[in-house]
C-alpha cells in the first residue's frame, strides 16, 4: 500500500486543524472501505490520513423526534438497530443488508457512504426518501444542507476544503407509512447496484388515500435522484395497478442511465420501471399494512 | 514515515509492535506474528477469506489497518480451540466435508462463529445474510451451509 502519515484526533477542533494544516494531500479515513481500495490500486493519492475513529460523538444515534446519525455509525449498527425496522425507515435498514458482506458493513459508515459520493451509494435512496440533512463543520462555523443538494456529480460532493460531515439528521418519520429498498446485483451480495429504488408512501387519515410519495433512484443517473414528477402523479390517489405503472413509467424519463461494465443504459431503464413499479407498491402495502395496526 | 507503537492482543497474548502506518492487521497477522491461517486473497474486501473477529465483530482484515486494532482484541482461526479441543463450528466443517480447497474455511468459520455468538439459533436467511461475505472459490455452499446448520444443531443440544 502507498505510505502515509496517520493522524487519530482525538476531538473534532483537531480533526479540522489537521485537516486545514495538512492542505491538499490530506484524506478524512472513516471506515476506509473504499478509500484504502482506492490508494492501493492508485485511483487516490493522500500523504496524510486523518481517522475520525476516535473523534467522540461522531459514532452516536441519538433520538430527537427525529433522528440523528453521527457520521461514523457504522452500517452494521443500522443493520442491527430494531427500532428502524418500522414505516418510513424500514428502506434504510433494507439498504444495508444488501450493500456488501457483513464484515465490510462493521467497518464502512453512513458518512463514508454519502461523501464517497458513488451515483449507486446504496444508503442514499433510502435517506432522500427520508428528507435527510446533512450537518457540516468548518473552522469557519458550521452549516446544514439537504442530501439532495450535497450531491453534485459522481464522487462529488458539496463538501468545501476543511470541512466535515458529523451527522445525518432525518426528520420525524412521518406515521401511516411505509418504505421498501430494492436493489438489482448480479449476485445477492458483495455487489454494487446495477439499478437502486427506495420507494415510502405516507397514506391520508382514511388509510387509503396517498397523501405523500417518495421515489428515489440509485445508479441510473450521475447522482441518486428523486423521480419527483412521478411522486406527484401518486399523491391525492387510491392505491390501484394503473397509478402505478404511469408513475414507474414517469421514473424512466427522469432516469439519465450509462453503459457500463455492469449493464446497458437500455436494460437499466427497464430495471428503473420494473423496481419503481414494485417497490412502490410494496411501499404502500406496508403503509396500508401500518396504519391499520396504529389508528390513526 | 514514522512508525507508531502499538500493542495488538490476538488470541488472548499481547504483542508491542513498531509498524508503519500503512500496513493492515492482515499484514502484521501474517508477516509479523507468523499466523498464516488468515489468508490473503482479493485485499478489496470482496472475499472475505482475511476475515477476522476484533471485538467479537467479523472484519475483512486486508482493509482494517493495524494501528486501529490497538486496545482491541483479534481472534483469529489460530485462537478459536480452547485446551486441544475444535470449535464446534470446526468441529461440524470437518464433520461436514465443508471443507474442499480450504483457502476460504478461516473465515467462514470465523463468520459463522461471530453469528452464533450473537445469535445462537438464527433462520436460513440470517445464515446467509451472515455469510455473504465469504466467497467459497471451489463453490463449496451446501456442505457449509450443512455444517453451519449442524452446529447450530449441535449447541441447541447441549444447552
Amino acid at each position: 500500500m502507498i505510505r502515509f502519515e496517520y493522524h487519530a484526533p482525538h476531538s473534532l477542533d483537531e480533526a479540522m486543524d489537521l485537516l486545514v494544516h495538512s492542505g491538499d494531500g490530506a484524506r478524512l479515513l472513516a471506515g476506509g472501505t473504499a478509500l484504502l481500495v482506492d490508494m492501493n490500486e492508485g485511483i487516490t493519492q493522500a500523504e496524510h490520513l486523518i481517522s475520525l475513529s476516535e473523534v467522540p460523538d461522531l459514532n452516536q444515534v441519538r433520538q430527537n423526534g427525529g433522528w440523528k446519525i453521527g457520521a461514523m455509525v457504522t452500517l452494521s449498527t443500522i443493520e442491527d438497530r430494531a427500532e428502524f425496522l418500522n414505516g418510513a425507515m424500514t428502506a434504510l435498514v433494507e439498504a444495508t443488508r444488501v450493500l456488501a458482506g457483513r464484515q465490510i458493513r462493521n467497518l464502512g459508515t453512513l458518512g463514508g457512504n454519502i461523501c464517497h459520493a458513488s451515483p449507486g451509494a446504496d444508503m442514499v435512496p433510502p435517506l432522500l426518501c427520508l428528507d435527510a440533512e446533512l450537518h457540516l463543520v468548518s473552522p469557519d462555523g458550521e452549516r446544514f444542507i439537504e442530501l439532495k443538494e450535497f450531491l453534485v456529480g459522481p464522487d462529488q460532493t458539496a463538501i468545501r476544503a476543511g470541512e466535515i460531515l458529523t451527522e445525518v439528521r432525518i426528520p420525524r418519520p412521518p406515521p401511516r407509512s411505509g418504505s421498501t429498498f430494492l436493489k438489482v446485483m448480479r449476485r445477492q451480495a458483495l455487489d454494487c447496484s446495477i439499478v437502486s429504488v427506495g420507494a415510502m408512501v405516507t397514506l391520508a387519515k382514511d388509510h387509503e388515500t396517498c397523501a405523500a410519495a417518495r421515489i428515489a433512484i440509485g445508479a441510473a443517473a450521475p447522482v441518486p435522484f428523486r423521480a419527483e414528477e412521478a411522486e406527484s402523479l401518486l399523491v391525492g390517489q387510491p392505491c390501484d395497478e394503473a397509478i402505478v405503472q404511469a408513475a414507474a413509467e414517469r421514473a424512466v424519463s427522469a432516469a439519465q442511465p450509462i453503459t457500463d461494465v455492469r449493464a446497458s443504459a437500455e436494460y437499466r431503464r427497464l430495471l428503473v420501471k420494473g423496481l419503481v413499479g414494485r417497490a412502490v407498491s410494496q411501499a404502500w402495502r406496508r403503509a396500508k399494512a401500518q396504519s391499520e395496526e396504529v389508528p390513526a | 514515515m514514522s512508525y507508531v507503537s502499538i500493542i495488538l492482543s490476538v488470541n488472548g497474548e499481547a504483542y508491542p509492535l513498531e509498524i508503519e502506518p500503512h500496513r493492515t492487521l492482515l499484514e502484521v497477522l501474517r508477516e509479523e506474528l507468523a499466523l498464516t491461517g488468515t489468508k490473503t486473497n482479493c485485499l478489496r474486501g470482496e472475499c472475505g477469506a482475511c476475515t477476522v473477529l476484533i471485538d467479537s465483530q467479523t472484519f475483512n482484515a486486508c482493509l482494517y489497518l493495524a494501528v486501529r486494532a490497538h486496545g482491541k482484541q483479534v481472534t483469529t482461526i489460530e485462537g478459536l480451540s480452547q485446551a486441544g479441543s475444535l470449535h464446534p463450528v470446526q468441529e461440524a466443517f470437518i464433520r461436514e466435508d465443508a471443507v474442499q480447497c480450504g483457502y476460504c474455511t478461516p473465515g467462514m468459520i470465523l463468520s459463522a462463529k461471530a453469528l452464533l455468538d450473537h445469535n445462537p439459533s438464527p433462520g436460513d436467511e440470517e445464515i446467509l445474510r451472515a455469510m455473504a461475505g465469504n466467497l467459497c472459490r471451489c463453490t463449496g455452499y451446501a456442505n457449509i451451509r450443512r455444517a453451519i446448520r449442524a452446529a447450530i444443531e449441535g449447541l441447541e443440544r447441549q444447552s
